[in-house]
């Protein structure tokens, strides 16, 4: 006969094989889906040397990597201020540094438009000195950046949060000036969160897809490029990229894996 | 040499510090002696203009410090948990104030190797922090503050981090080490038994007030008040009053509810007929006996503790609880046994109320 204690067992087992189920269904099935879908017939793999398929993914790594470069230059001294300074409106500034984590990315994009449109706030002024930002590849990289950065604050708040101030105290009594204790102490004791941020931050920046379709005009990025090729029926070509971009996204978890092991 | 002058400190609305003074001579090391929370540890990072005080003054070798910052106070700071940089060796550790005096590379290498010598630590020099001992870890710390010749040497619980046996052991050696460089040093513990071994001074703190300060012995045989008496293991404390005055003897009436007892003292100057007083007398000074002596009172053995070497014996006297020390081996009774209790009336002394600064006696 079963008991209370067996029934829960059994319930426990099947919603651990649920859990499997739904896993499979959502990442493992796509990933086969994809594959069967590029063996299924022939693949004339000289689309790969295209400027179809080769165009997208130079755009997409180069802005994925100078809006990481700005994420990392404008991201840890943000994070240095937000977790050893004190200031009126920091809770507010908290706030608004994580707010790109929540906002749809369309309404980022939106309000990159608002800003850096040719009758933006920063454009418009721009724009009668010669300067258009909007639909160029700076666009993208702002789009990019506006999503990446969080990241890095974030990450690298988290490894600065947990360095003891004791430390900070002895290299001040040792004569270390602010800088000095920046550069010595705290940067190196939060460079797996720095590091861990600058994956996340790459990942999340080439992947850009919302944000930088109201942004980027004519240009095509990778997941523009899937995304157009999708709808227009160039399936080859939308598969492929696909690939790329997943062995992209894979490389840089297997990286973050790493750096946060390490 | 460093004086703290009138040093307040308040965290919010709780005071934390207390119109604190304390003046340390070159070459003497003050152990700051107290309890968890009585505002040791803030007055140090005060001294090291780690915190800033509210009010009062700092005077490091005649000049004010005040609005100095730690960077440039000269001070070396040992703290409790090492504050060792994970990321650097311990060569490294070492090297850091000194680079940070942007001093020629051989002459850090020169002094760093200097100071691992005399802490003995010379082969750790490669050695990651995270692979040190906690032994290790203190002299690092130790070396990391002494290379900096500092002008005072601040440590705060220097020793609390690591296990009964070794603490014993560092004690002594960290004694040898601080008089062998002649350092000016003020040394926070809540231990007695550090602070005696470590301190030329001991200033016993509570409540954010210096209660008492004076060489070991004279803090530990003679505490003026209460809290120091209670601090330094003299728990026999009577309330009373003067009952009569001769030449050099004074009879005290000893207030225990409807079981009020006479003992005698020598006279302290600070008697008076009818003034209200407390008295206080060490464990050891209580002498246990089976007859009636001068000076002693019936009483009923109620405990018998082991206390590391020695045996703490609880008597209970007419409600009163009295402690006394012996040994194992001089130790001729059982709980309940009755004995006489006798003192010797030179090993009373009168304490003081919360915190006094003038000579009692």
């Amino acid at each position: 006969m079963l008991t209370r204690s067996n029934y829960l067992n059994i319930g426990f087992k099947l919603s651990i094989g649920l859990s499997f189920l739904v896993f499979a269904l959502l990442i493992i099935f796509p990933l086969l889906a994809l594959v069967f879908n590029i063996f299924s017939s022939p693949v004339d793999f000289r689309i790969l040397l295209s400027g179809a398929v080769v165009d997208p993914i130079i755009l997409s790594v180069l802005t994925a990597m100078v809006s990481t470069v700005i994420s990392l230059l404008v991201g840890v001294p943000l994070a240095y201020v937000l977790t050893y300074k004190s200031f009126p409106l920091k809770n507010v500034l908290d706030t608004l540094v994580n707010l790109p984590f929540v906002l749809p990315p369309s309404v980022a994009g939106y309000l990159l438009l608002l800003t850096f449109g040719r009758f933006g706030l920063i454009g418009y002024p721009l724009n009668i000195l010669g300067i258009t930002i909007m639909f160029t590849t700076f666009a993208i990289v702002i789009a990019q950046t506006f999503v990446a950065m969080p990241f890095i604050v974030s990450s690298t708040r988290t490894k600065m949060k947990d360095i003891h101030p004791s430390l900070i105290d002895a290299a001040k009594t040792l004569g270390a000036h602010e800088l000095e204790i920046f550069r010595k102490v705290i940067l190196p004791l939060s460079k797996t969160g720095v590091l861990s941020g600058i994956v996340m931050a790459y990942a999340r920046a080439i992947g850009e897809f919302g944000a930088t379709m109201m942004v980027s005009g004519l240009l095509v990025t990778l997941p523009l490029s899937i995304f157009n090729n999708a709808l227009s029926g160039e399936r080859e070509t939308a598969n492929l990229l696909s690939l790329v971009l997943i062995a992209i996204s894979f490389t840089t978890l297997i990286l973050f894996k790493r750096v946060v092991r390490s | 040499m460093i004086e703290l002058i009138n040093i307040a400190k308040k965290f919010k609305n709780r005071v934390v510090l207390h119109d604190i003074s304390l003046s340390v001579a070159d070459g003497e090391i003050v152990a700051l002696l107290g309890a968890s929370g009585c505002g040791k540890a803030t007055q140090s990072k005060i001294i090291a203009g780690l915190i800033r005080q509210d009010s009062g003054d700092i005077r490091l070798n005649n000049k004010a410090i005040n609005d100095l910052p730690p960077q440039k106070r000269n001070i070396g700071f040992v703290f409790q948990d090492y504050a060792l940089f994970p990321h650097k060796d311990v060569f490294e550790n070492i090297a850091f104030g000194l680079e940070m005096r942007r001093l020629p590379k051989n002459k850090v290498m020169s002094r760093v190797h200097r100071t691992m010598e005399i802490l003995e630590i010379r082969d750790f020099g490669n050695e990651r922090i995270t692979h040190l001992s906690g032994g290790q870890k203190q002299r690092v710390a130790l070396a990391r503050a002494l290379v900096m010749d500092p002008d005072i040497l601040l440590l705060d619980e220097p020793l609390s981090a690591l296990d009964p046996v070794l603490r014993e052991k560092l004690r002594e050696e960290l004694k040898n080490i601080l008089k062998s460089t002649g350092i000016t040093g003020i040394y926070v513990t809540h231990d007695l038994t550090e602070a005696m071994i470590v301190g030329d001074k001991i200033a016993i703190m509570n409540e954010g007030e210096i209660q008492q300060i004076g060489r070991p012995e004279e803090v530990f045989y003679r505490p003026k008040t209460e809290f120091a008496a209670r601090f330094v293991g003299a728990r026999n404390i009577f309330e009373g009053w003067v009952v009569e005055l001769n030449r050099d003897r004074a009879t005290i009436e000893v207030i225990n509810g409807s079981n009020p007892f006479k003992i005698y003292t020598i006279r302290y100057p600070i008697f008076e007929r009818k003034k209200n007083i407390s008295l206080c007398i060490h464990p050891e000074d209580v002498v246990l006996g089976s007859e009636k002596k001068d000076n002693s009172i019936r009483g009923v053995i109620i405990g018998i503790i082991q206390n590391g070497p020695a045996l703490k014996i609880i008597i209970d006297i007419a409600g009163l609880e009295l402690h006394a020390t012996t040994t194992r081996r001089l130790l001729n009774y059982e709980i309940n046994d009755e004995v006489w209790v006798s003192f010797n009336r030179n090993a009373f002394y009168p304490l003081c109320g919360k915190k006094c600064r003038s000579p009692t006696r």
